[in-house]
């Protein structure tokens, strides 16, 4: 395992693009945070004080930077793309099958650059948010209540890099991948769409269309962002001088769902490379 | 002999196509092997199957007598039909990552790096590279593992012919330390300047397995000339050492039936009162020989 990290350390390391990304994305998301605990949005004449608003406040400080933060996910993915296309198209994979790597070993050496980066993103938020909710959050909850959310978001992001990893292991070229994500992304939500006008027709029950549990929430990509919904808000809580946040725990079947797919797809993934001719 | 590589019953399709059919053949230890074809006769896919890149359709091959594992081809060193390197990183951490999955000892790269004249160009970006330049990086990094066998796809395809010389003259000198190789080319004038063996193919089948001067049973032929070319060739058509002659350029070309000194005709040619200005024996080279075995085929 050490061999594949440093194989894997000295191609992405040294690759300049993949360097700079990495440092960008790092960086974005200090910005984030220092940008999210300064800034008073103003809505016609109406200040909004998100730490006012408890934004930062134990539990929901955990749920709001998950959702937040998780935008920075599609740098990394970007990055990882085009670290297993460049593969092919450089011819460096056959290569490297050549000079002695097995298919198993090279697929290893993908998927744990893909854990790495998960692993350090998750205990970047970790510590960003400690830092953020130590200082600004005014319930008296323990930094632990609602911390779930972190290990949703490590889901959230293994699948999502997994995904990406099993694009470019299928479609060879980086604008392929990047647009096959894009056709992915757009034939689910034209799934959800259907889905929606269906079940408003049939059942006539007068609910509330985002009452509707929806199965295409249960695609890939579906339940990737069901998983970290938007934190639900609460206007009366404001009002009540409470907090506007409204605490739900993690939906456990979407954590499953995500877990169930990110495996998926690494199988599928092995399986394209062990069929394919190089 | 010790065999290196036996390959059996090798079969591969790619959909209705059949690249390789059938293919059986093996190489032995210390011998410079040509692996001959036209294009499009299966020698990449060959080696793509037996480096484990490509998938055979069925058909079984050994790597030193055992069965094909990554182990093996890191006793291998290969490059297949052009040089394939990270462009961003520099000649030195190019092979650092080759001594990484061959798992060697990094000191072996400045030395490789000196066999094919690159050492002070080590710090520069493979892209900065010329084509002859980077095809000795991809020799460097065939050898970083001082393999067992080298297999060598087109080699010299594209370079220039400065560039030619030099690959040509590196695989002499690393085949003079008596590694194997198998050179992979349809230049046939460079298969024979530098192989032993050859193993020749056409549509995906094997012609012929063996050493290159036993590849056409025949013993070659005399090239003559004498101020009468007709009383030349009567007289030669009346010995029994040739099968025929025939004229070309004013020289006659007698083929011979057995093995024969050419200072024996010479003396019977001047005891009938013939002065030959010109005799010399010649063999067919290996581009006629080829041409004849795929023609022979074809009939």
């Amino acid at each position: 395992m050490k061999r594949l990290l440093s194989i894997e350390w000295s191609k992405i390391f040294y690759y300049k693009s993949a360097r700079v990304f990495t440092i960008l994305y790092f960086t974005l998301l200090i910005l984030l945070g220092v940008v999210i605990s300064f800034i008073k949005p103003n809505l016609n004449g109406l200040e909004f004080n998100l730490r006012e608003l408890g934004y930062f406040n134990f539990p929901y400080i955990w749920q709001n930077l998950t959702y937040l933060f998780a935008i920075g996910k599609i740098f990394l993915g970007v990055i990882l793309i085009m670290n297993i296309t460049n593969e092919y198209t450089n011819g460096t994979l056959k290569q490297n099958l050549i000079d002695g790597l097995s298919k198993n070993e090279f697929l290893s050496s993908k998927f744990l650059t893909v854990l790495v980066l998960t692993l350090a993103s998750t205990a970047f938020l970790f510590v960003i948010a400690l830092i953020l909710g130590l200082t600004l959050s005014s319930t008296e909850f323990g930094f632990y209540e609602g911390i779930e959310y972190l290990g949703a978001y490590f889901i959230k992001l293994l699948f999502f890099f997994t995904f990406c990893t099993f694009l470019g292991v299928l479609l060879r070229k980086s604008v392929f991948a990047l647009l096959g994500f894009f056709v992915w992304w757009i034939v689910e939500g034209i799934i959800s769409v259907v889905e929606v006008l269906i079940k408003l027709n049939i059942t006539d029950t007068g609910k509330n269309p985002a009452d509707i549990t929806l199965i295409s929430n249960y695609l890939p990509l579906g339940s990737s962002s069901s998983l970290i919904p938007l934190t639900k808000f609460d206007i009366a809580g404001i009002l009540m001088n409470k907090s506007a946040f409204v605490y739900s725990p993690v939906d456990k079947s979407y954590l499953f769902t995500c877990i169930l797919y990110t495996i998926v797809f690494a199988l599928l993934s092995k399986w394209i490379l062990k069929k394919r001719d190089l | 002999m010790k065999k290196v590589l036996e390959i059996q019953n090798l079969t591969k399709k790619f959909g209705k196509l059949t690249a390789v059919e059938n293919l059986s053949f093996h190489v032995e230890k210390g011998n410079i092997y040509g692996l001959l074809g036209p294009n499009g006769s299966g020698k990449s896919t060959t080696l793509g199957v037996i480096l484990n890149v490509t998938n055979p359709s069925s058909g079984t091959w050994k790597w030193f007598d055992e069965n094909p594992s990554v182990e093996s081809l890191k006793r291998i060193g290969a490059i297949i039909e052009r040089p394939n390197f990270y462009p961003y990183l520099s000649a030195e951490r190019n092979l650092e990552i080759v001594a990484k999955i061959k798992e060697v000892d990094r000191s072996k790269i400045d030395e490789k790096l000196k066999l094919v004249g690159l050492l002070d160009r080590k710090k520069d970006k493979f892209s900065t590279f010329s084509l002859g330049m980077k095809q000795r990086l991809a020799i460097a990094g065939a050898l970083l593992n001082d393999p067992e066998v080298l297999i060598l796809d087109e080699p010299t395809n594209g370079l220039d012919p400065q560039g030619i010389i030099q690959i040509r003259e590196l695989i002499q000198r690393i085949a003079a330390t008596g590694t194997t190789i198998i050179l992979a080319s349809h230049l046939l004038d460079e298969v024979e300047k530098v192989c032993s063996h050859v193993v020749i193919l056409e549509k995906g089948k094997t012609l012929y397995c063996g050493p290159v001067d036993e590849m056409v049973s025949n013993h070659g032929f005399l090239e003559l000339a004498s101020d009468n070319i007709t009383l030349l060739q009567q007289e030669l058509n009346n010995l029994a050492y040739f099968s025929h002659t025939k004229e070309e350029n004013g020289l006659i070309k007698a083929f011979l039936n057995e093995e024969v000194n050419p200072k024996e005709i010479n003396k019977l040619l001047f005891e009938k009162g013939i002065i030959l200005h010109h005799i010399a024996k010649r063999k067919d080279s290996l581009e006629q020989q080829f041409l004849q075995m795929t023609k022979n085929d074809r009939a």
